[in-house]
């Protein structure tokens, strides 16, 4: 073993996460090279000082707590809204989503340079195209506010940053599509390596679904426009739409990891394949 | 759904009472009705919850604010949780971007971390002698000025890992970024350390050497830069 290898292991070593063969070939190398065993050595003694900070005791208050949010739950009356915000020219990605809770089906699908993020029948969508800007009501009013008061501090953020802000108010649900659009916009920026990765992070987490749920007939789907319809792909897990194809997450056994395949539409079934 | 075969979570070995599957079993007995689950959930990880906000903020009182908000999000998401999602990466995901949200805010970005380093603020040990006493004050001092110093994407690793005693690969995900990414970060933020906690390694070549350099070998071609 090199010590750039040595190096490159020194995490694991020093957080004991290295396997026991690997492990032994580092210990070997320690023996014979000072150098990497000086840095292993101080490296050591700086991980042991972080225990001089001891943790902060937490309140025995949970039951209180657990009442306190039970009576927080409320149903706030459902407003109209149109977001009048001016174009954020800070963000790249050009896209803001704005999610509402409690959604049955989520589809996402890119159109023209903005994308559309639709719960059952409604489209709920903030973009920077004026063209797309809709919003509908949601059980949440708060979350406009947030996402508002986000966009104040974060408009230099692209577009998968603003899209973790949001990210921890959604349900989880929501939150797997939400993945898949961080993915889109991964995917419109070629970068297949994040690509695969983010797949993989979401399979550890179990948000991807490894085989395909059922399939979902999606009603066709006004946007902006009125005359301007479209029907929508069947929809399942790991599925998602860019600029009108299709793709669907599929796991490679050889490689260990996941892939985005482009599916086509059948005409004769009217299914995508 | 697993692909490999995955060694055992070496963090479920260590603390076995936090098993994800109790934290699903009380998640469903909540949908079921059963009201207590709820406390017993907020029970399981109001430590965990509290501990990665303080160090994440060196601040007590943020930290307890976080902590509030965190379960918050956790009470109004519990509805549609789904069970095959791991609960604790999510929950961790929602303290680590709660803090950032709060360490971005103007108010808390001129607050210097100096108020809140009192010693009220943390576990005080009992030490034989003043001097002592006054040592360790100031080594935790150090040590959290020093974590708080660390750029905040470093900080959130180091805290993680150190602290929270989580493996890499689940860092990456809470975090979002890719495991090598995780693991250089890593590394970057312990070469920091060892510079600014120099004196308390009480190591001349770790105090010598910057946050950059290896330890008395600045010649040797396989120094760590």
């Amino acid at each position: 073993m090199q010590c750039d290898d040595v190096i490159r292991l020194l995490p694991d070593m020093l957080y004991n996460e290295i396997d026991a063969q690997s492990r032994e070939q580092v210990s070997e190398h320690l023996v014979t090279c000072a150098s990497c065993w000086a840095e292993y050595e101080s490296f050591k003694r700086t991980v042991q000082v972080l225990d001089q900070w001891p943790p902060t005791e937490a309140p025995a208050d949970t039951a209180e707590l657990a009442r306190l949010l039970e009576g927080t739950a409320s149903r706030p009356t459902p407003r109209h809204w149109i977001l009048r915000r001016p174009v954020l020219s800070g963000l790249a990605a050009g896209l803001i989503l704005f999610l509402g809770l409690l959604a049955l089906n989520v589809h996402v699908s890119a159109h023209d340079g903005g994308l559309i993020l639709s719960i059952g029948r409604r489209p709920v969508v903030a973009t920077t195209d004026a063209n797309l800007l809709t919003q509908q009501a949601t059980d949440n009013p708060d979350l406009i506010r947030y996402v508002d008061d986000r966009v104040e501090h974060s408009a230099s953020l692209a577009g998968e940053a603003l899209v973790e802000y949001i990210h921890d108010w959604t349900v989880a649900q929501e939150q797997r599509q939400l993945e898949l659009f961080t993915l889109m916009n991964q995917l419109r920026q070629q970068d297949v390596g994040q690509v695969t990765m983010r797949l993989n992070a979401l399979e550890e987490t179990g948000i991807l679904a490894r085989q395909p749920g059922s399939s979902v007939k999606n009603p066709s789907m006004p946007y902006g426009q009125p005359d301007r319809q479209r029907t929508m792909p069947d929809w399942q897990p790991g599925r998602v739409v860019i600029d009108n194809h299709v793709y669907q997450a599929v796991y490679n056994e050889q490689t260990g990891q996941f892939e985005l395949q482009k599916l086509t539409f059948q005409e004769d079934s009217e299914m995508y394949q | 759904m697993c692909k490999t075969q995955r060694q055992t979570d070496p963090r479920t070995e260590r603390t076995p009472h936090m098993h994800p599957l109790a934290d699903q079993i009380l998640i469903q007995r909540y949908h079921s009705g059963d009201r207590e689950a709820l406390e017993r959930l907020l029970q399981r990880w109001n430590t965990e919850v509290l501990s990665l906000a303080y160090r994440l903020t060196a601040n007590r009182e943020d930290a307890l604010d976080i902590r509030q908000q965190t379960f918050l999000k956790v009470y109004n998401a519990l509805p549609a949780f789904r069970a095959e999602s791991r609960f604790s990466t999510w929950l961790y995901r929602i303290v680590v971007n709660t803090c950032r949200d709060h360490l971005r805010s103007s108010e808390t970005r001129d607050r210097a971390h100096d108020d809140a380093l009192t010693p009220g603020a943390a576990v005080e040990r009992t030490a034989p002698s003043q001097h002592d006493l006054c040592e360790q004050r100031e080594a935790y001092r150090l040590v959290a000025h020093s974590i708080m110093a660390l750029p905040a994407v470093e900080r959130e690793i180091i805290v993680l890992r150190h602290y929270q005693q989580m493996p890499f690969t689940e860092i990456a995900v809470v975090v979002g970024s890719p495991v090598t990414t995780v693991k250089s970060r890593m590394m970057r933020a312990l070469k920091r350390l060892r510079h600014d906690l120099a004196t308390l390694t009480q190591d001349a070549d770790d105090r010598a050497a910057g946050p950059g350099a290896a330890p008395g070998y600045k010649d040797d071609p396989h120094a760590m830069r």
